[in-house]
């Protein structure tokens, strides 16, 4: 081993954030991709105003009633020009361990596949050659051989 | 020897990542590229002793 590096994962690349929401289980025809962001609703149909005063909007939407399990409001993820990543929009309803909380699985599998996504990417770019997949403790391991030499 | 990366993914997206089979900083500036790509904050680098390794000498015999 030549260098070992440790690091936590931002949403940057659209591309494979919606690709890990469909792995997470929605299908694509159900992620709205907006480039300029959307107003989020309610369960009554009303515009949220949780974050953001004059109304919370999302550039990559799953509405309510296509969560899956009968979530109170839109979720998103909006883009931050500042930090250059896109920000999860989740109401405290939906914010449970067993949904779209920090430790939510489902927030959890899309902050996974999303990594191996990218990872996946860019070898590619790179010209990296995918040599597998396994799961060791509970923890997704992937592995690229340097075709470059 | 084959130079391969290995990257192990945690629930949260976290990522560890090891190189292997590199001599001397071949690998970092390919780390960079994959800590750069995955945006977040780099919290843990340990360079192994391959790091500082030079690598073997070879001669060429034209025929």
């Amino acid at each position: 081993m030549s260098e070992y590096r440790a690091q936590s994962t931002s949403f940057k690349d659209r591309e494979c954030l919606v690709d890990a929401l469909v792995a997470a289980g929605y299908t694509k025809d159900k992620i709205e991709v907006h480039e300029t962001p959307q107003q989020l609703f309610d369960y009554r149909g009303n515009a949220t105003r949780y974050v953001n005063k004059s109304g919370d909007k999302a550039n990559i939407i799953i509405r309510r009633n296509n969560i899956g399990y009968g979530a109170a409001n839109d979720l998103g993820f909006l883009w931050d020009e500042t930090s250059k990543t896109y920000k999860a929009m989740v109401s405290a309803y939906d914010s449970s361990d067993s949904h779209w909380g920090a430790n939510g699985s489902r927030m959890k599998t899309t902050e996974q596949q999303y990594a191996e996504l990218k990872i996946a990417k860019t070898a590619k770019k790179m010209g990296f050659k995918y040599l597998g997949k396994k799961t060791v403790n509970g923890k997704t391991q992937v592995q690229y051989l340097d075709m470059r030499a | 020897m084959a130079k391969t990366f290995t990257f192990t993914i945690d629930e949260h997206g976290n990522v560890e990542s090891e190189a292997d089979g590199y001599h001397g900083s071949g690998c970092h500036a390919i780390q960079d590229a994959f800590s750069q790509a995955l945006g977040g904050d780099v919290t843990k680098e340990v360079r192994k002793a391959e790091y500082n390794k030079p690598l073997t000498k070879t001669t060429c015999i034209k025929r």
